[in-house]
């Protein structure tokens, strides 16, 4: 569990500080969330599809990365492209490289597949992750919103406050060990 | 303005001043219960907490009587002492008062700025660092010497001394009905924890006595205690041996009333409108017992606040949408 958590926290605070470069308003932090969620859950279902249709009947364990790599890549340039067509109002410019450098994406698919789980459980770990991830990224604006303030030490405003603020966030997050692996 | 003549905020003045006061009957309580080590304790967390507070408000070139006097930093202070087990290493409780003070309270920009409670801060961050140490909760208050001697002197032979509170008692049973551990665990007292219950009494006591001074609403106090009470119970699966325990243990055991009264009301990492308070006190009590009864810990009273000062601004923006909607 505290593994996942970190990973996840880790790949939102990323993602966090990818969307600071630009004015991120709500909705594309909502849009950020969404499109990273749908990839997360779309990398492990189809990660794990690719395994049982080629990885494993070819014995390609040790090419694994060379078939998800590309998954990853064609969810990257896909989400967006589709997510811009269903809704035109939404800013999904420049969302290829959140999803892109999303250690979450990569790093599930891979322990999911390790793993070698049911069907249910790989579903289920897909969209666990993707609306943890979501979560945590709204989280992340939420905890600058109220960090960013003139009051803040000087030393410590932007990075520095966000990483003591994830860090606290993981502390709290920590109280859930245990209870996911009853 | 002088770095040292401005007056502090008369009114957070004499809230943490009733704050405080409301805080002695719990305290005398846990005196009776826990023995010398809770006033080392207290002593260290509010003589580490101005240190820190001073040293934070020097560096940043902000008034520091002004902020010291205000009570704030003495009631984190007061909050981690009774939070904190008293025959835990002298070095423990500094460590969670500095952390307190400053990554919970001063990194954030001090007094009125603070995104989390910063004594829940300086509580996880301690028991999530020193686990062995967290459990040293003496089995009968040592005396003066004695105390002076486990926390003062590394704490030697741990053994004879510390015992399982109830909540811990109750987690690692797979044997006993809740009637045979009441009978035989010394962690268990009539009702709830052994002496903790009349602790949680005097908590309760002080919290009405805020509530009845309007020093904070009874949304986040009666929300968090109907959330533990309310899943407790749905979970409550009889006193066989693999109990999760009553509703009224769980009121009456940890630190519930401290966390209900005295820890979720804190306004500034809290909520700001009483819709939101009512949520974030029942989703803290549904974590603390989530926690108690299947997580890691004991108790979960520091990780369901944090958590639940994650989700302050989605709870205040749910409320206002209700505002909005409601005729």
């Amino acid at each position: 569990m505290n593994d996942y958590v970190l990973i996840l926290i880790s790949a939102a605070l990323v993602s966090h500080l990818l969307l600071q470069e630009q004015a991120a308003s709500r909705l594309r932090v909502h849009v950020c969330g969404l499109a990273c969620a749908l990839s997360i859950m779309l990398a492990v279902t189809g990660g794990q599809l690719l395994e049982h249709l080629i990885v494993a009947p070819w014995q390609l364990q040790d090419l694994r990365m060379f078939l998800l790599l590309p998954w990853q890549g064609l969810l990257a340039w896909g989400i967006p492209q589709t997510l811009a067509r269903l809704r035109p109002e939404w800013p999904t410019q420049s969302l290829t490289w959140p999803i892109l450098g999303n250690a979450m994406v990569l790093g599930l698919t891979l322990q999911v597949i390790g793993e070698q789980g049911k069907w249910l459980a790989t579903l289920s770990w897909g969209v666990l992750a993707g609306l943890g991830f979501w979560l945590a990224l709204e989280l992340f604006d939420d905890l600058s919103q109220r960090s960013g303030h003139a009051q803040v030490p000087e030393a410590l405003r932007g990075l520095p406050i966000a990483l003591l603020g994830a860090g606290v966030m993981v502390m709290a997050l920590s109280g859930l060990n245990g209870i996911f692996t009853q | 303005m002088s770095r040292n003549t401005a007056s502090p905020d008369p009114r957070l003045r004499d809230a943490m001043g009733l704050v405080l006061l409301a805080c002695l009957p719990g305290l005398a309580t846990s005196f009776w219960l826990l023995g010398w080590g809770l006033l080392w304790s207290l002593g260290l967390c509010a003589f580490t907490a101005a240190c820190c507070e001073a040293a934070a408000l020097a560096l940043r070139k902000q008034p520091v009587t002004a902020a010291l006097s205000d009570g704030s930093a003495l009631v984190t202070a007061v909050l981690l002492a009774l939070a904190l087990p008293t025959g835990a290493p002298w070095w423990l409780p500094m460590i969670a008062a500095g952390i307190a003070i400053g990554l919970g309270k001063q990194a954030f920009g001090g007094a009125g700025r603070n995104v989390f409670n910063p004594a829940m801060v300086g509580y996880a961050f301690v028991l999530l660092s020193f686990p062995l140490q967290m459990n040293h909760w003496p089995a009968q208050a040592p005396g003066f010497s004695d105390s002076l001697q486990l926390v003062f002197a590394n704490g030697e032979q741990i053994d004879a001394w510390a015992g399982p509170t109830v909540l811990d008692g109750l987690r690692h049973n797979h044997s006993l009905t809740i009637d045979e551990l009441f009978a035989s665990h010394p962690g268990f007292g009539n009702f709830g924890g052994h002496g903790v219950e009349w602790v949680n009494l005097a908590f309760l006591s002080g919290g009405l006595f805020l509530l009845q001074r309007k020093v904070f609403s009874w949304h986040a106090p009666a929300g968090l205690l109907a959330g533990l009470f309310l899943f407790s119970l749905l979970a409550w699966n009889g006193s066989g041996s693999d109990s999760n325990g009553s509703p009224l243990l769980h009121l009456l055991s940890g630190s519930t009333m401290l966390a209900a009264f005295f820890i979720a009301t804190e306004p500034v990492s809290g909520p700001k409108t009483d819709v939101a308070r009512l949520l974030f006190g029942l989703s803290a009590g549904a974590l603390i017992y989530l926690i108690r009864t299947w997580g890691s810990y004991p108790d979960g009273t520091a990780f369901a606040i944090l958590l639940m000062n994650l989700a302050v601004p989605f709870l205040d923006r749910l409320a206002l949408r209700y505002r909005q909607v409601r005729p």
